[in-house]
C-alpha cells in the first residue's frame, strides 16, 4: 500500500533518534515529577495547600505550570500525543518490516553453504527441526522456526498504541461520581455528588436512574479489621421500574452502562434532633466512620445549624464494647464555641442528653456506605492493548525466529541460516542442521 | 511465640542452613572446578527450596491468604520464586547455570532478611481479595526472578571483561553472556507487563480505575519504560556489551527502588502489605 507523501515527512521527523529520545525523556520526566509535586486528584486540596506553604519557591509556579495536575495539563497532553504519533508511525513501519522479514526471500551469500542431499530430502530434514515452509519464489524456499517472532515488535508497538489511544479516550470522556448513602435513602439523578470526576470533554455526570440503598452489611475479622462490605441496592428507572443489585468490594454491579462499586467507607448515621433553649428544633444526620476497634472511637466535627459553633462527636461501635458489628452504637457529643467547650454527654439510640445548652435526642441510627458510579467507555481497549503487548513481548523474547532459505546456487543446492535475534544461543541448532544437510568438508 | 511461628521458623531456618550448604557446594563446583560438588549443590538447594516452600505453604494455610501482606512473607516469597524460576529456566537454558553463584546467595540472604521482620500475619482487607491480585503479585515475583538472572549475566560481562578471575573463563564467551542478559531482561519485561495488566484489571474491578497514579504504580511505570528503552536500544540501535550491562544495572536499581523502597516512602494501596 502506497502511503501519502506527508507520511514520509512525518515519519522522517517523528521517528528520528533525537525526537524519539526527547519524547521518552519528557514522558519519564513528567511522570517522575508527579511523584514530587503533590497531585490534587490524589491527595486533595488541603495537602496541596500545605505543600505550597512549605515550598514558597514553587507557590507561584505550581499552579501556573499545572504541576498540581500534571496528567490533565495541555503540555502533558501534547507530549503524550506526540509519543502516540511516534508509536503509531513506528507500528506501521514495524508491520511493513515484519511482513518483509516473514515473506521476503533474501539469501545471504556470506552464510550460505552447499547441501549434500536432494531438495526433497533437505526440505524433509528442515521440517524435522520444526521449521515451517513459509514461501517459495524462483526456486528459493523460505523456512522459519517461530515465524510469529518476526511480529513481536509490531505487536508490542501496536499494543502500546492501543493502550495510549484508549487511555486518551477514557481521560476525555469518563464520568465518575461518589455518594454516601444511608440505609433507606434514595439518590436521585438531580442530587449532587460528594465527589465528581469528569473527563476533559465530558459533561456533568447525571445518573440515568435513581438508586436506593436497602442494606449495608460489614463483616469483620476477629481482630476487628474489615473482612468484607456488601450492600443491597435498588435501581429505579424513570418509569418506576425497579431492580435489585448486590454489591461488595471487588464485586461491582452494572446497570444501564454504569458500573457501580462498593467502597470501603461505611459507618453509622445518627439521626439527631437539636433544640437550643426552647427555640427552633433542628434535625441533623451525623455520618460517622466506623471505628477501627471496640476500644477506639472515630471522631468528626459538625457545624451547628445557624451558628459558628461546632458539635464535636465521637462514636464507639458498641456501648458495651462487646460487638464490633455496631448493633448497640454509642455517640458521645460536646459543643465548642471558640474556647468554650461544653461537658460531654453519651447517647444511645432513643436517648436524650444535654451539651452546651442544646438538648440532643438520637431519633434513629442506620448504617451508611459510600458507593461509586462510573461511566467509562474504552476499558476493553486498555485490556486488549495490554494483551497485545504481552503477546508481542512473548513472540519476540520467547519465540526468536530462525530462518533457512533453500536455494539453487549455480547448479548446486545451497542453504543460508539466520537467527535475527539471540543467534549465539542457537549455534548448537545450526551445528545439528549442518551435520544433517551439509557435506562433511564444509562443516 | 505461637506454635504457628515456631513451625514456620523451623522450616525457614532449616532452609537457610541448607541454602548455606548449597552455596558452599556450588562455589566449590563453579569456582574450584569440583564438578561433583557443583552437581550436588542443585540437589541440596532443591531440598532448601522444599523446606522454604513448606514454610510458605504452612503460612498460606494458617493465615488464609497468599504471601503478599507483610514484609516477612513478601520477601520470603520473592526469594522462593527467584530460586524456583532459576531452576525452571535452567531446564531450558542449561548454560545459565553459572548464575547460581549469584542466585543461591541472594535467595539465602533474602530469606534471612525476611526473618528479621515481624512475622505477625495480617488479615486480608476486602480490596485485596481478588484472583487478579494473586496474578499481579505472582507475576511481579516471576519478573524479579528473570531480571535477577539478567543482572547476574550483566555482572558476569563486566567482570569477565575487566578481570582475569580464573573461574569466569569457564563462562560462555562475552557475546553469549551479553545475549543471555538481553534475553532474560526481555523475559522480565514480558512478566512485568503481565503484572501491570493483572494490576489494572484488579484496580478496575475494585474501584473502577485501571490506573490511579499511586506512587508505586508511577515508579513501576517509570521502571517499565526504562526496561523498554534498554530493550529498544538493544534491538534497534545495536546497544550491547558493557554499556548495555551498565544500563541494565541502572534499570535493576530502579526496580529495587520501585518494588521495595517506594512502599516505605509513600502511602499507597500497594503499601497496604507493608503497613
Amino acid at each position: 500500500m502506497k502511503m501519502p507523501a506527508i507520511y514520509g515527512t512525518i515519519k522522517k521527523y517523528i521517528l528520528s533518534r533525537g525526537v524519539v529520545a526527547a519524547l521518552i525523556i519528557l514522558n519519564i520526566t513528567a511522570v517522575a515529577m508527579s511523584t514530587y509535586f503533590p497531585q490534587k486528584f490524589l491527595l486533595g486540596i488541603d495537602k496541596v495547600v500545605k505543600w505550597e506553604e512549605a515550598h514558597p519557591f514553587w507557590r507561584s509556579r505550581y499552579e501556573w505550570y499545572g504541576l498540581d495536575h500534571i496528567f490533565t495539563t495541555v503540555w502533558f497532553g501534547i507530549i503524550l500525543s506526540l509519543l502516540f504519533l511516534a508509536l503509531l508511525v513506528s507500528t506501521i513501519e514495524q508491520f511493513s518490516g515484519s511482513r518483509k522479514k516473514t515473506f521476503r526471500i533474501t539469501p545471504s551469500d556470506s552464510s550460505s553453504m552447499s547441501v549434500s542431499v536432494s531438495r526433497s530430502k533437505a526440505e524433509e530434514l528442515i521440517k524435522s527441526f520444526r521449521y515451517s515452509k513459509i514461501t517459495e519464489t524462483d526456486g528459493a524456499v523460505k523456512f522459519i522456526k517461530n515465524p510469529w517472532g518476526h511480529w513481536g515488535n509490531f505487536l508490542l508497538h501496536a499494543g502500546i498504541t492501543i493502550v495510549i489511544a484508549s487511555s486518551f479516550f477514557i481521560a476525555l470522556t469518563q464520568q465518575r461520581g461518589k455518594v454516601n448513602l444511608v440505609e433507606g435513602e434514595t439518590f436521585k439523578p438531580d442530587t449532587s455528588w460528594i465527589v465528581q470526576e469528569n473527563g476533559l470533554l465530558a459533561s456533568d455526570f447525571v445518573l440515568p436512574f435513581s438508586v436506593r440503598l436497602d442494606k449495608t452489611i460489614p463483616v469483620f475479622w476477629d481482630n476487628f479489621r474489615v473482612r468484607q462490605i456488601s450492600s443491597d441496592i435498588t435501581v429505579i428507572k424513570d418509569n418506576n421500574e425497579a431492580s435489585k443489585q448486590s454489591l461488595a468490594v471487588n464485586t461491582m454491579g452494572k446497570f444501564g452502562g454504569v458500573s457501580i462499586y462498593q467502597t470501603l467507607d461505611f459507618g453509622h448515621a445518627f439521626f439527631i434532633e437539636l433544640k437550643y433553649k426552647e427555640k427552633k428544633i433542628h434535625k441533623m444526620i451525623l455520618e460517622l466512620i466506623h471505628p477501627e476497634s471496640l476500644e477506639l472511637a472515630s471522631y468528626q466535627d459538625f457545624i451547628l445549624p445557624g451558628t459558628n459553633s461546632l458539635l464535636q462527636t465521637k462514636y464507639f461501635a458498641d456501648a458495651d464494647k462487646k460487638s464490633i458489628e455496631g448493633t448497640n452504637p454509642l455517640l458521645v457529643i460536646r459543643t465548642k464555641d471558640g474556647d468554650n467547650i461544653s461537658e460531654q454527654s453519651s447517647l444511645k439510640p432513643g436517648e436524650t442528653a444535654y451539651a452546651g445548652g442544646y438538648r440532643v435526642k438520637v431519633l434513629d441510627v442506620r448504617k451508611w456506605t459510600g458507593i461509586i458510579f462510573v461511566d467509562i467507555t474504552g476499558m476493553p481497549g486498555i485490556f486488549f492493548g495490554f494483551f497485545i503487548i504481552i503477546l508481542g513481548a512473548f513472540a519476540h523474547y520467547f519465540l526468536p525466529p530462525r530462518e533457512i532459505i533453500l536455494f539453487t546456487h549455480g547448479d548446486k543446492l545451497s542453504l543460508s541460516w539466520k537467527a535475527t535475534e539471540f543467534a549465539e544461543l542457537y549455534s548448537e541448532e545450526l551445528g545439528q542442521l549442518k551435520n544433517k544437510l551439509v557435506p562433511e568438508k564444509e562443516t | 511465640m505461637s506454635n504457628q511461628y515456631i513451625i514456620e521458623s523451623v522450616f525457614n531456618w532449616a532452609a537457610v542452613i541448607i541454602y548455606a550448604i548449597a552455596i558452599i557446594f556450588n562455589a566449590a563446583g563453579v569456582i574450584f572446578n569440583k564438578e561433583k560438588s557443583g552437581r550436588r549443590s542443585y540437589f541440596i538447594v532443591s531440598a532448601g527450596l522444599l523446606s522454604h516452600g513448606c514454610a510458605l505453604l504452612y503460612r498460606w494455610t494458617t493465615s488464609g491468604h497468599g504471601p503478599y501482606m507483610v514484609r516477612y512473607e513478601v520477601i520470603s516469597a520473592d526469594a522462593w520464586i527467584a530460586l524456583f524460576c532459576f531452576l525452571v529456566f535452567l531446564k531450558f537454558y542449561p548454560r545459565i547455570k553459572f548464575a547460581s553463584i549469584i542466585i543461591f546467595p541472594v535467595t539465602m540472604l533474602a530469606l534471612g532478611l525476611s526473618l528479621f521482620f515481624d512475622p505477625k500475619a495480617n488479615q486480608l482487607p476486602p480490596s485485596l481479595k481478588s484472583i487478579w491480585l494473586v496474578l499481579h503479585v505472582s507475576f511481579i515475583k516471576i519478573a524479579l526472578g528473570a531480571l535477577l538472572i539478567a543482572l547476574a549475566f550483566s555482572i558476569f560481562y563486566v567482570l569477565k571483561k575487566h578481570t582475569r578471575i580464573q573461574w569466569l573463563q569457564k563462562l560462555p564467551d562475552l557475546e553469549t553472556i551479553d545475549v543471555y542478559a538481553y534475553r532474560f531482561a526481555g523475559f522480565g519485561f514480558a512478566f512485568w507487563t503481565i503484572t501491570t495488566l493483572a494490576g489494572s484489571i484488579w484496580g478496575y474491578q475494585s474501584w473502577g480505575r485501571f490506573w490511579a497514579w499511586d506512587p508505586i504504580e508511577t515508579w513501576a511505570l517509570i521502571t517499565w519504560i526504562f526496561f523498554g528503552v534498554y530493550l529498544h536500544l538493544r534491538h534497534f540501535f545495536g546497544l550491547k556489551g558493557e554499556n548495555a550491562a551498565y544500563l541494565f544495572m541502572l534499570c535493576f536499581l530502579l526496580t529495587l527502588l520501585s518494588v521495595f523502597f517506594v512502599p516505605f516512602l509513600e502511602s499507597s494501596i500497594h503499601s497496604e502489605y507493608f503497613k
